[in-house]
């Protein structure tokens, strides 16, 4: 099974996604390891925060404050 | 008439009419002094010098006379008391030093040993000879009492000994006897073991000849069933080669046939050959008896320049012939993709075009690409789906160029961006 990484800051904030299918062994740590379908589900509901158990949402964070 | 004197001790006895008013002097002192000295008289005779022959003489004191002789001195040598040869009785005390040996002996008599010193004798002389009565030895005496100690003793040890050895031989007795019982038990074992092997063995033996004789029937057996194999055998193999001769010939034919058939051009290379064909009398087994619907599906051909004709479909290339002069990776070909509404695809030239649609919240905010680009991102657009012209609200993120792992929205207020990327 294809396997996505999220690379995500101390605060849990999504930095990149990753894939070894692309990447292959150049994925950046601090990551959590979700699967394909996982992944979309993120990506569809447009969620910029993944927690370490894989849960995820998004939290607003303006170009003002970022 | 004269005075005379006695022959043993010299008293003097006065004659008749004589010593007229001296008679009773001359009796106290020649006759009654000098029996008292004969009587008790204890003299000390010196011998450190030598032998010594005791005075001896008539009517005065000598020292033959006494009845005691004490032999004193320091002794260099061993020496003789001379005695008057006449009857008489001494008692004798050694006490000389040195242990060297004193006789005594009547003059011109045998002389006799004289006890060791500090012991003591009773010497009875006729003149001649002396005859002794020693004096019993202390030691003597404390050995006896030693022995007497030592003999009792003994006889404790004795008693206690028999004890002990009759004690000893009532055992040895009893061990015997129990030795004796036990040979004898071991013995009936032993007689009772060497019987039952002997029946054992007889068993045995009967056994092994039963057994030698079954064997010896199924060798017999065994053999006729090898011959009669054998037999069998030759004649399969005899039927065989004649077979085998058959078919060699009937090959030969069709191969003389197949031969005359492609001499003639029967068989044309690149027509398939139908089933009736091959099935035919004429063609059968020519073509490893495969039919026309074998020939006529492009993946059985494997080799030569007809595998160019499998790619209809198919990927999976890999160099593994040409098309018209052409490798496979002159081939453009997807590598990876994830189709949906986010997705991407990334073909062999590592060209990767994402899309997608995302909500962000007011005041903008970051797109995350489905797959970080790896090197560049070489243009992103996109516009909103609410009132903003998006591809003019798109900018990059903190002044630093396309981000490769997202993009940002700046917006007034919340709205879902519709956008595509293309990068490596």
């Amino acid at each position: 099974m294809q396997m996505f990484y999220a690379h995500v800051d101390s605060n849990n904030k999504l930095l990149g996604w990753y894939t070894p299918e692309i990447h292959g062994d150049n994925i950046p740590t601090p990551n959590v390891e979700v699967t394909r379908d996982r992944w979309q589900e993120i990506l569809n509901a447009s969620h910029n925060t993944v927690y370490s158990d894989g849960t995820s949402e998004y939290i607003n964070r303006p170009l003002s404050e970022d | 008439m004269a005075s005379t004197y006695t022959t043993r001790i010299g008293l003097e006895k006065q004659g008749d009419g004589e010593n007229a008013n001296t008679w009773g002097l001359k009796l106290n002192s020649n006759v009654i002094d000098l029996v008292d000295e004969a009587i008790a008289g204890y003299e000390t005779i010196d011998l450190s010098s030598g032998a010594v022959s005791l005075t001896d003489t008539n009517g005065v004191p000598n020292q033959a006379r006494n009845f005691g002789l004490k032999f004193t001195g320091a002794l260099t040598a061993d020496t003789t008391v001379t005695i008057p040869a006449k009857e008489k009785i001494y008692y004798i005390f050694n006490d000389t030093t040195e242990n060297y040996t004193i006789y005594i002996k009547p003059a011109g008599g045998t002389a006799v040993s004289v006890v060791e010193a500090g012991r003591s004798m009773i010497a009875a002389t006729d003149g001649s000879n002396i005859n002794l009565l020693e004096s019993v030895d202390p030691n003597i005496y404390a050995t006896k009492v030693e022995v007497q100690a030592v003999s009792a003793t003994m006889a404790t040890s004795i008693n206690n000994s028999n004890v002990a050895r009759a004690s000893l031989s009532a055992t040895m007795a009893t061990s015997i006897n129990n030795s004796n019982v036990a040979r004898a038990a071991l013995s009936a074992t032993v007689a009772t073991s060497i019987n039952n092997s002997n029946i054992a063995i007889a068993a045995n033996t009967s056994s092994i000849a039963v057994v030698s004789s079954t064997m010896a029937t199924s060798i017999s057996n065994t053999n006729s069933r090898i011959a009669a194999t054998s037999l069998t055998l030759a004649t399969s193999i005899s039927n065989s080669n004649t077979a085998i001769a058959t078919v060699s010939s009937t090959l030969e034919g069709r191969i003389a046939t197949v031969s005359a058939n492609l001499a003639s051009g029967s068989f044309v290379v690149g027509k398939a050959v139908t089933a009736t064909n091959a099935a035919s009398a004429t063609n059968a087994g020519t073509l490893d008896g495969l039919d026309s619907t074998y020939f006529t599906n492009a993946a059985n051909l494997v080799s030569g320049i007809l595998p160019a004709a499998r790619l209809s479909g198919d990927y999976a290339v890999n160099n593994t012939g040409t098309l018209d002069g052409f490798n496979a990776s002159d081939f453009l070909r997807v590598t990876a993709e994830s189709l949906g509404t986010n997705g991407y695809i990334k073909f062999s030239n590592n060209l990767i075009i994402q899309w997608g649609r995302t909500t962000l919240g007011n005041g903008g905010g970051t797109i995350t690409w489905p797959v970080a680009f790896t090197t560049a991102v070489y243009t992103a657009i996109g516009n909103d789906s609410t009132t903003q012209n998006g591809s003019a609200n798109m900018t990059s993120g903190g002044g630093t160029g396309l981000s490769l792992t997202g993009w940002n929205g700046d917006v007034g207020a919340g709205a879902t961006y519709h956008w595509i990327a293309i990068g490596v």
